[in-house]
């Protein structure tokens, strides 16, 4: 049981829901809550069943929280005034013999102890008292309705650390929204709770008690004590006369005196608090889940963006329509010299032809074409990019934990990386040197060398990368007249070149070696919003993890006859 | 006091206007509260101007009734030991008839004449709140919505409960900026000595301070005895008299309602800058093909120039070359239309980049809402730039008439071959007549040399020289042709950048600056 909560509190501990997700805000709060209670009160309580109770003094502002602790005593230890929100530190009155019960730091670990008599912020101050029954502590908490945020969370937690609770209201009060939500949590956990309702005008006393009664039960409170104070106007020495907080005295001497009994109020309040834990896990599992689930969302429309993306330039530039324009316009030119058709035709291959191609160096218009292919290479894939990033930008935008992530992040999701332009412009230089690479390591006859000499190795390169372009041939109309024209011109003399079964090799080669640049480039684009997501630090892990401890908790639950049925 | 109101009246005109234009870029919960607001502020001054509503709001158990009743001098309100009390709202107005249509738009039914009209309570509409603090969420509600709609209010507190979160961190630290037609009343101080009562009231007025609520004053009353009560009429009546506060209130609520949508929308200042429109342009240019277009226009005049100037002996093979112009138009304007998304991958992606590189450039630091906004605006119409391009790259520009120029040379060339022609003639003619038996033409002499002889070579050389000068000249008026057609292209180009895409951007881009400076207005 003990380890099964401690790997609760661990997976509390490491909950992570940074989008702000419906279930988000409650369930974080719920598990920071919890992580507090396990370490306050659940874990240390289940290690020493023998440690005396601690009954918690919660209550509004202003209901007389310290008053009473003081009358219970006997002498004023906790400073009451008409000042509001007064108790800031809180303060833990035990009889002397219980010191070492508190003086550790086994439950509250977060505050140190002090027995000074002003105390610092921050700190848990002890007082020993003979009159205080051994057994049973009185723990006097800040306001729950406090207009300090410090106050009202600090009684949280102390009301969370409670074997019982004597909860404090006034006649002026016991209908106030705040209250009853810590009383309708007690409920919930089942903790004891006495209520005590303080201030009541004497003659309206019997009025207020029923229709509190009431009220109780509606709440589910039902079980719970009820304590009425009448209101005293002149307190002797800052303290209740004895007969008025008589039956609460009695009723926590008798609790302190009955081991039995004190032993069922802590079980039934430790039982309690296990399967509250134990319902309300499943939210944040829940909570857990959802983050995952939409971080996963995320980032497939983010990689849907960028495989469509893949895809536009996969088909734009094998349909042909890449070799429009001025790439069209280059290559013409190209062909137009007499070069080209003195590489096409059978007969070449002169001594003279290989002199002069060796002087002339690749034909200059080889070099356009190539140019015109590069740039608009470039141009394709660049603007490929920046549409999928907008398109990304437009799908998260959609989503409002999309919203917060466009609004939280260092860098503009809607456009390409910085660094898009030159590795676009990379990707096209290194595929063309994958080309020329390709067509200078392929062998050719030595009737044909002539030919390749005459062109040049950029001249075949060029060739190859037009007839990559058209390599789907689903050309339509004119564009066959034209891209397809090209197409077949650039096929003839590759295949003068190399024969017919290389040429189809190498289109394939390129055409691949291209794709695969493209999707590379495309990857380390999207992979940027990945790792936006990846820091958020959401694993579905956690929700597991969370899950397998609470499947424990429950075993050991059913199993641990220390809890009750 | 006419004058506030024909202030605000402006300023909500000016906040309205900016919505309008908001619609849809900015954040909507701001947007729906200063709509709200508007709605409010508007219906507020529509209905009642004159009646000041004064409403007292409280937790329970603070003797809010009681506190009601000493003031209207009535007992409408019921006080009970029972927690929660009051459930809905009460009214109570003083004259000869109740303000039914203010009364109906705050929503409040249990309402109250006395027509016995104690001195400066005409015009009061005293309202009496339920309690925001208690297990009944109705209450809330209720209060939730009045405090909105009435134009001062009284926080009634006392020594138990003065220091609530519900009552600080629920109501008076978000209503701030109503902090002068608030006011609050420390009830039940008859329950603490003097000293102590100093010091809450100081403790209280530590608490309002430290939220922004400086101008709230703070009475001290003690109701069941009456005490404190006279003066918080005084201070009542005085507020009904000045007639302020609802304008006042208003007022308020319009300033931080703009102040919030100022937030949202920013203080840029997005320029349209005559450099972001070049680059467009030259991107648009690029994308329909005009540098290759112009260059086209360029080789043409340069090879019909060569033909028609050139020596024309050699000049013919210019004509018969391949015409690069079209060519060119037969690569570009010869596809079936839509078939593809502009005429090639290449540049239906150049269109697509200097498009996002404009609204880039020209949306600057301006919120990411307006920015995707700027951007839809140039892609807007990227349809009708598509095939306005695609015209002009179709579309050919007049054809040229052979300039002048061309002419004397053609007439000088004709001209020098005639001269050849008839050197030869001349020379082959006294031969021929010699073998006919005829007289052969008598010689002549220029300057000790034959003259059919001068006539064939200066022909020649003459021819070639012109030649060779005609293409020194031609050359340099192709680049200029060029440069032309670029031009007149580019303005064509200008011409549907300016209509389709800029007009556009500059119509988004206005429509922020309008925002901002009616957002400005709404808030002065």
């Amino acid at each position: 049981m003990d380890a099964a909560l401690e790997r609760v509190r661990d997976a509390l501990k490491g909950v992570r829901l940074p989008l702000d997700l419906p279930s988000a805000a409650p369930a974080a709060e719920y598990a920071a809550r919890q992580v507090v209670q396990l370490d306050d009160y659940i874990l240390p309580r289940l290690a020493e069943q023998n440690a005396p109770l601690v009954a918690v003094v919660g209550g509004s502002t202003g209901a007389g929280k310290s008053t009473l602790v003081n009358s219970l005593i006997g002498r004023a230890v906790s400073p009451s005034s008409a000042l509001r929100p007064t108790t800031r530190v809180p303060l833990l009155v035990h009889n002397p013999a219980d010191a070492s019960w508190f003086d550790s730091q086994r439950i509250l670990p977060n505050l140190a102890r002090t027995r000074d008599e002003s105390p610092a912020p921050g700190t848990l101050r002890l007082v020993a008292e003979v009159s205080q029954p051994e057994g049973l502590a009185i723990l006097d908490a800040p306001d729950v309705d406090s207009v300090v945020e410090e106050n009202r969370s600090l009684a949280g937690e102390l009301l969370a650390a409670a074997d019982l609770w004597i909860f404090l209201t006034t006649a002026a009060r016991y209908a106030d929204a705040v209250p009853w939500d810590h009383l309708k949590q007690a409920a919930e956990r089942n903790v004891l709770v006495a209520l005590v309702l303080d201030r009541v005008p004497p003659r309206s006393m019997d009025e207020v008690r029923g229709y509190l009664t009431e009220l109780m039960a509606r709440q589910g409170l039902g079980g719970s004590r009820l304590f009425c104070i009448p209101e005293v106007f002149e307190l002797a020495d800052g303290l209740l006369p004895a007969e008025a907080i008589a039956e609460l005295r009695e009723w926590l001497a008798g609790l302190a005196g009955d081991a039995a009994e004190r032993n069922r109020v802590m079980m039934q309040t430790l039982t309690g608090a296990v399967d509250s834990l134990a319902r309300h896990l499943p939210e944040v599992v829940t909570a857990l889940r959802d983050q995952h689930q939409k971080v996963t969302d995320l980032r497939m429309s983010a990689d849907r963006a960028y495989r469509e993306a893949l895809s536009r330039i996969n088909q734009q530039t094998a349909d042909g329509t890449m070799l429009r324009g001025e790439v069209l316009d280059k290559w013409q030119d190209f062909v137009g010299t007499g070069e080209f058709f003195r590489a096409v035709e059978q007969r070449i291959g002169s001594i003279r032809d290989r002199i002069a191609a060796f002087f002339r160096g690749a034909p200059k218009q080889a070099d356009e074409v190539s140019l015109a292919i590069e740039s608009g290479l470039d141009i394709l894939v660049r603007e490929e990019a920046e549409a999928a990033a907008q398109r990304v930008y437009e799908l998260w935008s959609a989503d409002p934990a999309g919203k917060q992530l466009i609004t939280a992040a260092k860098w503009n999701i809607g456009r390409g990386s910085p660094g898009l332009a030159a590795s676009a412009t990379e990707l096209v230089r290194a595929w063309r040197e994958d080309v020329l690479k390709l067509v200078s390591e392929q062998g050719y006859s030595k009737r044909s060398k002539a030919r390749y000499l005459a062109l040049g190795v950029n001249g075949v390169g060029v060739a190859l990368m037009i007839l990559v372009f058209s390599q789907t041939g689903g050309l339509l109309g004119a564009e066959v007249g034209i891209a397809g024209g090209t197409a077949v011109l650039a096929q003839r003399v590759l295949e003068a070149v190399f024969g017919e079964d290389a040429v189809r090799k190498l289109a394939k080669e390129a055409k691949l070696g291209l794709d695969k640049r493209i999707q590379e480039l495309l990857a380390a684009e999207s992979a940027r919003y990945g790792q936006l997501l990846g820091t958020l630090g959401v694993t579905l892990s956690a929700a597991r993890w969370l899950e397998t401890a609470l499947d424990e908790v429950r075993l050991a639950r059913a199993e641990d006859d220390r809890l009750g049925g | 006091m006419e004058e506030r109101r024909a202030n605000l009246a402006r300023r909500l005109r000016a906040l309205g206007q900016c919505v309008e234009l908001a619609e849809g870029r900015v954040d909507i919960t701001t947007l729906e509260h200063v709509k709200d607001v508007i709605r409010r502020a508007g219906d507020r001054a529509a209905i009642s101007g004159e009646k000041t509503v004064v409403a007292l709001a409280g937790p329970t158990g603070v003797g809010k009734s009681t506190l009601f009743n000493a003031l209207s001098g009535t007992d409408f309100a019921e006080v009970g030991v029972r927690r929660p009390t009051t459930s809905n709202a009460r009214a109570v107005a003083w004259g000869s008839a109740l303000p039914a249509e203010l009364l109906d738009w705050l929503e409040i039914s249990d309402r109250h004449l006395v027509t016995e009209v104690p001195e400066g309570f005409a015009e009061l509409v005293l309202v009496d709140l339920p309690d925001y603090d208690s297990v009944e969420s109705e209450h809330r509600t209720v209060v939730d919505h009045l405090v909105k709609v009435v134009d001062a209010l009284i926080w009634v507190v006392d020594p138990e409960k003065y220091a609530d979160a519900a009552l600080h961190d629920g109501y008076l630290r978000p209503l701030r900026d109503c902090a002068d037609v608030m006011m609050v009343a420390f009830n039940k101080a008859d329950a603490l000595d003097a000293a102590d009562l100093n010091r809450c009231v100081r403790d209280m007025r530590h608490l309002l301070d430290d939220a922004g609520l400086k101008a709230t004053r703070i009475v001290t009353t003690a109701a069941e005895f009456g005490t404190g009560i006279d003066p918080l009429r005084e201070v009542i009546s005085r507020t009904v008299s000045a007639k302020v506060a609802m304008a006042t209130r208003l007022a308020q609520e319009v300033s931080v309602a703009a102040y919030n949508l100022e937030i949202e929308l920013g203080k840029s200042v997005p320029v349209l800058n005559r450099r972001a429109v070049t680059n467009l342009i030259d991107g648009l240019a690029e994308s329909a093909g005009v540098p290759e277009l112009a260059d086209g226009i360029g080789a043409d005049y340069l090879a019909r120039g060569r033909a028609v100037t050139g020596w024309p002996f050699t000049a013919r093979r210019y004509r018969k070359s391949d015409d690069p112009l079209r060519r060119y138009r037969k690569a570009n304007a010869e596809l079936p239309a839509g078939k593809v998304s502009f005429d090639s991958a290449v540049r239906g992606a150049k269109l697509e980049s200097s498009l996002r590189e404009f609204s880039d450039s020209v949306a600057g630091d301006l919120p990411a809402v307006w920015k995707q906004a700027v951007w839809e605006a140039a892609h807007s119409n990227s349809g009708a730039v598509k095939d306005q391009l695609r015209d002009i790259a179709a579309a050919s520009l007049p054809p040229e008439k052979p300039p002048a120029w061309w002419q004397l040379f053609r007439i000088f060339q004709w001209l020098a071959v005639l001269a050849v022609i008839g050197g030869v003639l001349w020379l082959v003619s006294g031969p021929v007549l010699q073998w006919c038996g005829y007289e052969p033409l008598p010689s002549v002499y220029w300057l000790g040399i034959a003259a059919p002889l001068w006539l064939l070579v200066g022909g020649i050389v003459l021819g070639v020289a012109a030649g060779l000068i005609g293409r020194a000249v031609i050359i340099p008026a192709a680049r200029l042709r060029t440069r032309g057609a670029r031009r007149e292209l580019n303005d064509r180009v200008e011409a549907v950048a300016q209509a389709q895409v800029v007009a556009a951007v500059q119509q988004e881009l206005t429509r922020y600056s309008d925002a901002v400076r009616l957002v400005r207005a709404a808030i002065l």
